[in-house]
């Protein structure tokens, strides 16, 4: 298949990317790699991947810096970020940032395989974690720096969020919501557009809260 | 109420070798109606490592202004609720009992795809972050 999405590596530990290559190196196709934020923004301008696998702990300013750089650029290429933790910072800076979604590597090789999918799709990828960091900042968020109808979830939305958060899948959500997986993935996607456009202070500050908990 | 179900989870992580992901949205200080809402969950998701032959089981917590649900969720082998009352007083009391006694509710949907625990506990206790 010559339609395989092109997917590149970012990742500053040799034997998880060897890892991440056997693991789905038959399903997409594997362009390039590289292990900190300067060759990996210098490499991803200059080969254009549909979807970058990206690290959040990468040494030289993080993935942030990376999907920052590479946006101003290259508004196309999608991001996928990778972590070992999901600690609540982490997560909203990288999907702040414009991350479609955020996965930890704990994940299976097949639902990272699907969730590179729907982000070179341009879906987003909510997992359960972040579904319910999602729901928390929004209910903690104070809506005054945004406009009311950006700053709040719709009720549809958050039993979206809810259902994902409980670990269903986008297709179980639709089902028990009574609507097609394509809703689902609309409803997920404003509310991914919904946290890009909140204000970052207040979610940084929503993070340091939640670490505490 | 998290620290209560973090540190139950965990628990039975170590114990059981299965996977258990916790998502918790809101949070409230532990009293007598939470204690007893942690005690179920935390029945539910040892029900779910030891019989559903699964490697992950799913938590997820949400606390509002008047109300605080746990789901407890599992893709394992299912099973009948109504036929097991007798055989497993697991869920019976532990699950049941404890959240009844408690003014709580509980549901189960179970099916060949997996189990869902629901528990529902309406409460009058004021919340820790006055959300």
């Amino acid at each position: 298949m010559s339609d395989r999405t092109r997917v590149f590596l970012v990742d500053d530990h040799d034997l998880f990317r060897a890892g991440v290559r056997a693991e789905i190196g038959d399903h997409v196709e594997l362009i390039g790699e590289a292990d900190a934020v300067d060759a990996a923004i210098e490499l991803i301008r200059e080969r254009e991947p549909d979807v970058v696998l990206l690290d959040v702990h990468l040494p030289g300013g993080g993935g942030r810096a990376v999907i920052e750089a590479v946006r101003e650029t290259h508004p196309d290429v999608r991001f996928l970020a990778l972590s070992v933790s999901d600690a609540p910072q982490d997560v909203v800076d990288v999907v702040h940032a414009g991350a479609r979604g955020y996965v930890t590597k704990a994940i299976r090789s097949e639902e990272l395989i699907a969730a590179i999918e729907k982000v070179s799709n341009d879906d987003a990828v909510f997992s359960p974690k972040l579904a319910g960091f999602v729901l928390d900042a929004f209910t903690t968020l104070a809506p005054a720096d945004v406009d009311d109808e950006l700053a709040s979830l719709t009720a549809r939305e958050r039993e979206v969020l809810q259902l994902i958060a409980r670990g269903y899948t986008y297709r179980e959500t639709g089902e028990a919501l009574f609507i097609s997986v394509k809703t689902v993935e609309s409803h997920v996607g404003s509310v991914l557009r919904k946290l890009q456009l909140a204000n970052r202070n207040e979610l940084t500050r929503w993070a340091a809260k939640r670490e505490l908990i | 109420m998290i620290g209560a179900l973090e540190a139950a989870c965990s628990e039975i992580e170590k114990r059981s070798g299965v996977a258990v992901e916790l998502v918790a949205v809101g949070d409230r200080d532990l009293g007598e109606q939470t204690r007893a809402l942690v005690g179920a969950a935390r029945e539910s998701v040892m029900n779910a490592a030891r019989h559903a032959g699964v490697e992950k089981v799913s938590v997820y917590a949400e606390a509002d202004g008047d109300s605080m649900w746990i789901f407890v969720r599992d893709r394992g082998v299912g099973f009948d609720p109504s036929s097991v009352a007798a055989d497993r007083r697991g869920i019976a009391e532990s699950v049941r009992g404890r959240m009844e006694r408690h003014g709580g509710s509980v549901e189960i949907v179970s099916s060949g795809a997996g189990t869902e625990v629901r528990l529902l506990m309406p409460v009058e206790e004021i919340p820790i972050d006055e959300r």
